[in-house]
């Protein structure tokens, strides 16, 4: 196969770090070639390189054996590389079809041929089978659906290279397919894919080659076939497989239930859901996106309007109509959203205020003036514990990494000694060693006694993260199950609704 | 091992070396470095202007102005503004009129009605702003725009468009000349509400909560705040303030006026803005709105001086306004 683009020892520099360090990579015409590594190990600097809008300090790019600048993300359109980024660039109020045929509408002589550019937008989309109107607003479209647009608009014109940032992030398991299929049809057609990722699962089913990268610097190039996730898990951390996950901590017998959920319903999303949650355990909820995975940890805050069941917290039955999160969290418990950005950091407040804003109480003395002296001593304390970096409690939280970040939202909930936490994709976006920070995290705190439910896409987790596992299939609790019992095909079975068990049989009760 | 842990604080290493002229600029703005360019520039181009009479009238001029953007700064924290606030202190200045007239003889009881009216009348305004704000979710911009519309009717309706005027003497004689500890009384007043807002906002919960709540509401509601009602309490104390202002520049004009303060809102929330406060919300301090309306009380004082006609300066006052925007763009957007 020819080389379709290179990187020759192409190097970036940012004021203090350098983000490519002397990095070679090449991707072939009519292949996948995956591009994996942590959070700062340069992937996103090599692919916007491509793109064009960064422009490297050294080293060489050749397209199809030439030499090029890439001047701008424009020049790399003309050159025939198109990125598609987690951060898309549609315009809300217009019409899908105006979206993908933006800045290249066909006209007759000045006016717009309508009718041609839906006609082309259905046949483009069609190849998802995603079923958007070409006339639809992409203001009314679901998140999964606008990055189809997305990439539909990025690939109307048939690129030589189209580079995919995470794409699969977004989407759910129908789309993720339909995905699929798009990028092999493009691979067979010759296009070069460069395909970001941080789930090694998919490599699999997509990807030709892979590329690991670490603190800038290329590691690896391997065929897929030659390779195991141990292998690049190692490759991308430095660290071995087994030392990723911690040992679990049996519950202990005696521990009581604290948390019990009966026939949890909600307007939409959640039908007649059980559970029992006792101290010192991690449950965890898995469950295909759209199963109602998330709709759980919503509801039990309240944020979900809930028509029917009950919600007991030590002991405790809680009147539907006053379930928010301030009734819970001042009994305990602590819902930590998904979308940790957009709901629950204050990314332009320092650390310190982070952490300590459902504490203050705490830090009240007589006449409400707060003891900031103590507050930053003990802050400074849970900053080092949590080794959050950097160890300073005046930085924005949005100068933080993702897994930086994720330590300061859960520092929240251990400074107000919360004893329930409900945790919805705490370890989604953030890398390796990240993870490895919140799992230590999770298990002391279980260790502490405080109850864990953790909801999560990534089935390792499941597997060797917790005491027990829920799964969710539209909209109900189907299968419990502890931790020896658990296995990925029993999983992938219940995702997938093959099979249905009596909630109370393996599980509730057991455990 | 440790490498990612490694880059991530070399990283931040680097910013190190730019942060500490980001933060000055996040703190208070550019202004310290404009003002004292300011006060040169002035000094320079007149003999006039940097004098002990016409710096005390300036910062005199600037008091009330100082109070409102304290105000303004309360709400903008929280993600909002208000707009009510000129036609609010209208309000509150022909109220506080109508009821001196009642009490011609009686200085004590006078002062006493005069300034409970003035905190009800504006609390009141502020109170319904913030209720329409954070219970029915009106947008602040369509709710305080209203309140400004009905408010400033209902002055000029109250006071049948005339001013109030045969105010008793003893109302300016305490409230404008009169001393404590002395300090000339509107000075005092100011001193208290700057040293109580910067306790409230930065030594209690409140100010936390606010600050939170401008920042990420949602996130706010996730930690347990009480959203709304800190929404609420935030325009019903910048009403608070609002009423102080409005007796005092009634006493200082010595009339109830139904168009008094109708600069206000904007100037107040330019101020702010020049002040490093974010229309975003969650960030700046009330000092620097502070000093951002002593900046444009000092900018007018000073093209006076040198003979800038009135439409010229508000040509510039207007670009400066649009220059501090684009300044505030700059320091808060994200990496």
């Amino acid at each position: 196969m020819a080389e379709l683009l290179r990187a020759i020892e192409v190097s970036k520099r940012f004021p203090g770090v350098l983000a490519l360090d002397r990095v070679s990579f090449e991707l072939r015409a009519g292949e996948v070639h995956a591009l994996v590594g942590e959070n700062g190990a340069g992937k996103s600097t090599l692919v916007n390189i491509f793109a064009g809008s960064l422009h490297p300090d050294g080293g060489t790019i050749e397209l199809e054996g030439r030499p090029v600048q890439i001047r701008s993300p424009h020049h790399a359109q003309e050159l025939g590389i198109r990125a598609v980024f987690q951060h898309l660039s549609l315009v809300p109020a217009l019409s899908v079809a105006e979206n993908i045929f933006l800045g290249r509408e066909l006209t007759t002589p000045g006016l717009l041929r309508k009718p041609a550019m839906q006609a082309r937008s259905v046949a483009q989309l069609g190849l998802f089978d995603a079923g958007i109107s070409p006339t639809a607003k992409v203001r009314d479209l679901t998140v999964p659906q606008r990055y189809l647009v997305e990439i539909a608009k990025a690939t109307l014109e048939r690129p030589k290279v189209l580079i995919l940032d995470e794409p699969t992030a977004s989407l759910t398991d129908r789309e993720t397919r339909v995905l699929y299929d798009l990028v092999r049809e493009l691979r067979g057609q010759g296009v070069g894919v460069i395909w970001i990722t941080h789930r090694l699962e998919e490599l699999y089913e997509i990807a030709d080659r892979v590329t690991v990268m670490r603190d800038g610097r290329h590691v690896a190039t391997l065929s897929v076939h030659e390779t195991t996730t141990d292998r690049l898990i190692t490759l991308m951390t430095g660290r071995e497989y087994e030392q990723i996950y911690p040992v679990l901590q049996p519950v202990p017998e005696s521990a009581a239930v604290v948390l019990a959920v009966r026939g949890l319903t909600t307007a939409h999303g959640l039908r007649g859901v059980h559970l029992r949650l006792r101290a010192g355990e991690i449950l965890g909820v898995g469950g295909l996106i759209g199963s109602g995975k998330g709709f759980l940890g919503r509801a039990l805050v309240g944020l979900e309007p809930i028509t029917a069941g009950e919600i007991e917290l030590f002991g405790e039955r809680i009147p539907l109509d006053r379930i928010s999160p301030h009734t819970l969290l001042e009994r305990g418990l602590m819902y930590f959203p998904a979308d940790r950005r957009h709901e629950g950091l204050f990314t332009n407040r320092p650390v310190l205020e982070n952490m300590t804003i459902a504490a203050l109480e705490q830090f009240q003395r007589a006449g409400g003036i707060l003891d900031k002296r103590r507050e930053r001593r003990i802050l400074t304390e849970y900053i080092r514990r949590l080794a959050i970096v950097p160890p300073n409690p005046d930085a924005r939280v949005r100068n933080l990494s993702g897994g930086n970040q994720q330590k300061v939202a859960l520092a929240r909930g251990m400074i107000r000694t919360t004893r329930v936490f409900v945790l919805d994709e705490p370890t989604q976006g953030i890398d390796v060693g990240a993870k490895i920070a919140v799992y230590e995290l999770l298990h002391e705190l279980a260790r502490q006694g405080a109850a864990v439910l953790f909801i999560t896409s990534d089935m390792l987790e499941l597997l060797h993260v917790c005491h027990r596992v829920a799964v969710m299939f539209q909209g109900e609790l189907v299968a419990i199950m502890r931790h020896e019992e658990v296995s990925e095909e029993r999983l992938l079975q219940y995702y997938f609704g093959h099979t249905r068990e009596e909630v109370g049989r393996t599980g509730v009760d057991a455990a | 091992m440790s490498t990612p842990r490694e880059l991530a604080t070399g990283r931040y290493v680097a910013l190190g070396r730019l942060r500490w002229l980001r933060g000055v600029i996040d703190q208070l703005g550019l202004l310290p470095v404009l003002l004292i360019g300011l006060l040169l520039f002035f000094s320079i181009a007149s003999p006039n202007f940097f004098t002990r009479t016409n710096l005390s009238t300036i910062l005199t001029q600037a008091l009330f102005l100082i109070i409102v953007s304290v105000a303004q700064t309360l709400v903008l924290l929280t993600g909002g503004f208000d707009l009510s606030m000129g036609s609010s202190i209208a309000l509150v200045s022909i109220v506080v009129g109508l009821q001196l007239l009642d009490h011609p003889d009686a200085p004590l009881t006078g002062l006493v009605i005069a300034t409970l009216a003035a905190i009800a009348v504006a609390t009141g305004i502020g109170a319904l702003n913030g209720l329409f704000v954070s219970v029915f979710r009106v947008p602040p911009f369509i709710v305080t725009l209203a309140m400004m519309t009905a408010v400033s009717g209902l002055a000029l309706k109250v006071s049948r468009g005339v001013p109030v005027f045969g105010l008793p003497g003893y109302f300016s004689g305490t409230l404008y000349t009169g001393k404590v500890l002395g300090i000339p009384v509107p000075w005092f007043v100011m001193v208290l509400v700057l040293l109580v807002m910067y306790l409230l906002l930065h030594w209690t919960r409140f100010g936390r909560y606010w600050y939170a709540i401008g920042s990420n509401a949602e996130a706010a509601r996730l930690s347990g705040i009480a959203v709304r009602f800190y929404l609420f309490l935030a325009y019903a104390i910048a009403g608070v303030l609002v009423g102080v202002t409005g007796l005092l520049l009634t006493a200082r004009v010595g009339s109830g006026e139904p168009t008094l303060g109708a600069s206000f809102p904007l100037e107040s929330i330019a101020a702010a803005v020049l002040g490093g406060v974010s229309i975003r919300g969650g960030e700046g301090n009330i000092f620097g709105a502070a000093l951002g309306a002593v900046f444009l009380v000092m900018l007018r004082n000073g093209m006076d001086i040198i003979g800038i006609s009135t439409y010229t300066q508000l040509i510039i006052t207007g670009a400066l306004l649009v220059a501090a925007v684009i300044i505030d763009n700059w320091v808060h957007r994200e990496r």
